[in-house]
């Protein structure tokens, strides 16, 4: 027989030709996502550059020696606000350089008066609020050092009174970035400090700059709405809520049809009162829905989202598809026993049906979270938008990078279930293959 | 046995009359919960459908049946209808034979087998959004990857999503590309399900892998297909987040599918009288094609 199998006409090239057509299949379907992973990690200049490339260029780090020697003023707040002068200005001038952090240290009598860092993403985040144009006014920046302070998007170390020696050569690498911000040090006055050295190195770690700008950065300006992790939050909050009350809601009340009901007939049209509504798709109950929601007064509120999730037909059909096929002995002799029906629900029925909840849990997990229509029609201030609506309210205002991190960030959780749980998910398929 | 058990208990019923309460007290948050978000909107979709629907003063004015009227006299609503059936027939033509292709091969497969599986799965379960906005993002006119690499073979430069003619075809492209996911474990299992004596039986009788494939397991599974095909149809007909992210029904109401207009007719013009018409009317639809589907089901078993 198996002499017979090795030797089978067709059995190579059917293989070859398999293996050809699965490959050529994964590689159209991962493309797509390869191409966004890459995208999340440029920034809002190299994002749109023609020819497209496909790794990411890393961006440089700036750092700046600053010579205050003559200088009589001894305060740390003198010295805050000539450092973010240094940072922010030139960088300004200079913002279609491909620049991952500007690090400016200041010296007096060869000591160490500060240490000033910015990073590429706090820059990019903030700048437009920072410094508004490159017509600098060295007292706007003043103002905006508050701003600065609250939100962290420079940090500022003093070491003045701590006299730690710092000598160094006056050099100057001659990189077109270091150029651009030596001529904006030597031909304007803004910054007090006289430059003593640049130099430029390689800031890997700039190229997470979109995922440390989604994850770190909160409000750059008041009127810009939450932050992007809020976004994240409502989305798993609206999701494990939908999990939850489908888990209890749905498993009792399968409990109730296929083990409390006796009559037949009671037991068929309880079914078809839950599985008659898969039949009618969301769009048709789209805005009898919504005129509900504003008469329970539960329009632009996350449980408006949440709550319609609680009759989903087919949550129903698993539970008791699953209850039907359990032994009834068990039951049996705990009825004989005059145990009630909560403690056989809790005692026997739920250890056996773990395989069922974790298949519904993931069911559920995988749409709720992808869910875009009825949050887009329900969430109407963007306190409560789910992640999916937010990214397309995003797409427009948003750098493409941040929207492809935040795109990559919102299928991390996607991934996470399915990786643990992909038997299931496969047993939960086959299961609701009438559905699709 | 049962049956004893049944009617003894059946008669134990008769003798007392009692309501039992765990039943009711385990069935009630699931009744409200299905009348409240499912039956009762589609009762009152009916009924909101002959008003000239006011917001502010519920239900408004009684029209009778103008929304209808309006509707299906209008040249927009035939429009959106007519789309629909050309993105239903282009997601049909161009995407609904994939997975079934993909699974029939995969069978084939019997090394890394599971990762191939999760890794189809992958664009599938990602958001239906985020892979839209990949998408929009590649089909850039001027620095999407897709001009770019098409410029190299000689093609394009495409407008995409601006060009009438390309449009529909933009939007239904990236679903040939991202598989549809649950579908092929669906065909999959089928095609594990198709008995191993049967093909035996034809590898006996001298039939080769492919001939296999053709005569022996298609025919297998054709009645998931056509279950597949309903259930297809029926999303195809019913799409709205893909085209609504992409192009809101632009250019040029060029992608103004059924759902869409029904969105706009509420959330957008505040005429939901008109909308919960066309609600309606889908709704009429569907029942149609459900109505199909349990008579095929039934012609088939």
């Amino acid at each position: 027989m198996s002499k017979h199998h090795i030797k089978e006409k067709g059995q190579h090239t059917m293989k070859f030709i398999a293996y050809l057509i699965t490959l050529f299949f994964i590689l159209a379907a991962l493309f797509p996502l390869l191409w966004m992973i890459s995208s999340s990690m440029k920034n809002e200049l190299s994002i749109t550059a023609n020819p497209p490339k496909w790794l990411p260029s890393i961006p440089q780090t700036i750092q700046v020696t600053l010579d205050y020697t003559g200088q009589g003023i001894n305060d740390a707040d003198f010295y805050e606000k000539d450092a973010m002068k240094a940072i922010w200005f030139p960088w300004k001038m200079n913002s279609r350089d491909l620049i991952g952090a500007v690090v400016i240290e200041g010296v007096k009598d060869g000591q160490l008066l500060y240490r000033a860092k910015t990073a590429g993403y706090s820059f990019r985040y903030a700048n437009k609020f920072i410094v508004p144009s490159s017509l600098f006014n060295a007292d706007g920046l003043d103002n905006k050092l508050p701003d600065i302070k609250k939100q962290k998007l420079s940090s500022f170390k003093w070491y003045g009174d701590a006299a730690i020696s710092n000598e160094k050569a006056i050099s100057s690498s001659d990189s077109e970035i270091v150029q651009h911000f030596q001529e904006f040090y030597q031909s304007t006055e803004f910054v007090k400090g006289k430059p003593q050295s640049l130099e430029v190195s390689r800031s890997f770690w700039s190229i997470f700059d979109s995922y440390r700008t989604v994850i770190l950065m909160g409000q750059a300006q008041s009127s810009n709405g939450p932050s992007y992790l809020h976004y994240f939050y409502n989305s798993a909050f609206v999701t494990l809520a939908s999990i939850l009350l489908q888990l209890v809601i749905g498993s009792l009340a399968a409990y109730a049809i296929s083990f409390t009901i006796r009559s037949k007939k009671l037991q068929l049209w309880l079914t078809l009162f839950f599985l008659a509504t898969l039949a009618v798709p969301d769009i048709v109950l789209l805005v009898p829905l919504y005129l509900t929601m504003t008469q329970l007064h539960l329009v632009n509120s996350l449980w408006g989202v949440i709550l319609p999730h609680t009759a989903w037909g087919i949550v129903i059909f698993l539970f008791k598809g699953f209850f039907d096929q359990l032994p009834r002995e068990l039951m049996q002799a705990a009825e004989v026993d005059g145990a009630s029906d909560l403690r056989k629900f809790i005692q026997i029925v739920l250890p056996m049906s773990i395989p069922i909840f974790t298949v519904v849990t993931v069911m559920v997990f995988l749409p709720v979270w992808n869910e875009f229509l009825w949050p887009l029609v329900i969430s109407t201030g963007q306190d409560n938008w789910t992640i999916t609506v937010a990214l397309n309210s995003l797409q427009s205002t948003t750098p493409s990078n941040i929207v492809m991190a935040i795109g990559v960030l919102s299928m991390i959780p996607l991934l996470i279930v399915f990786a643990t749980c992909q038997k299931y998910i496969e047993k939960g398929a086959s299961f609701t293959g009438v559905k699709g | 046995m049962e049956m004893i058990m049944d009617t003894k208990q059946e008669k134990k019923q008769k003798r007392k009359f009692v309501i039992r309460w765990v039943p009711v007290l385990f069935l009630t948050p699931s009744i409200i919960c299905y009348l409240l978000f499912k039956y009762y909107p589609t009762i009152r979709m009916i009924y909101i459908s002959f008003f000239d629907y006011n917001i502010g003063n519920p239900p408004g004015n009684f029209v009778g049946l103008d929304n209808f009227i309006q509707t299906l006299t209008a040249a927009t609503f035939w429009h959106a209808f007519g789309v629909t059936l050309v993105f239903a027939l282009l997601y049909l033509v161009l995407t609904f034979w994939i997975p079934i292709v993909q699974a029939l091969f995969l069978n084939e497969i019997h090394r890394g087998n599971v990762l191939f599986r999760f890794i189809y799965q992958i664009p599938a379960i990602a958001p239906g959004v985020v892979t839209v906005l990949i998408w929009k993002f590649m089909y850039n006119p001027d620095y999407g990857v897709l001009n770019y690499y098409l410029g190299k073979l000689g093609l394009g430069p495409y407008l995409w999503l601006n060009d009438l003619n390309v449009v529909k075809y933009a939007i239904v492209l990236p679903s040939v590309f991202a598989s549809s996911g649950i579908a092929i474990l669906l065909y999959f299992s089928a095609i594990r399900a198709v008995s191993t004596e049967i093909l035996e039986a034809a590898k006996m009788d001298g039939s080769g892998p492919w001939r296999r494939m053709t005569a022996i397991i298609l025919p297998n599974i054709r009645f998931i297909i056509l279950i597949q095909f309903i259930a297809y149809l029926t999303g195809a007909l019913y799409t709205f987040d893909n085209i609504y992210v992409f192009t809101q029904g632009g250019p040029a109401n060029e992608t103004m599918v059924a759902s869409i207009l029904v969105y706009n007719a509420a959330f957008n013009e505040l005429r939901f009288g008109t909308a919960s018409a066309i609600s309606f009317l889908l709704f009429i639809l569907t029942a149609l094609i459900t109505f199909i589907q349990l008579r095929l089901s039934r012609e088939s078993d």
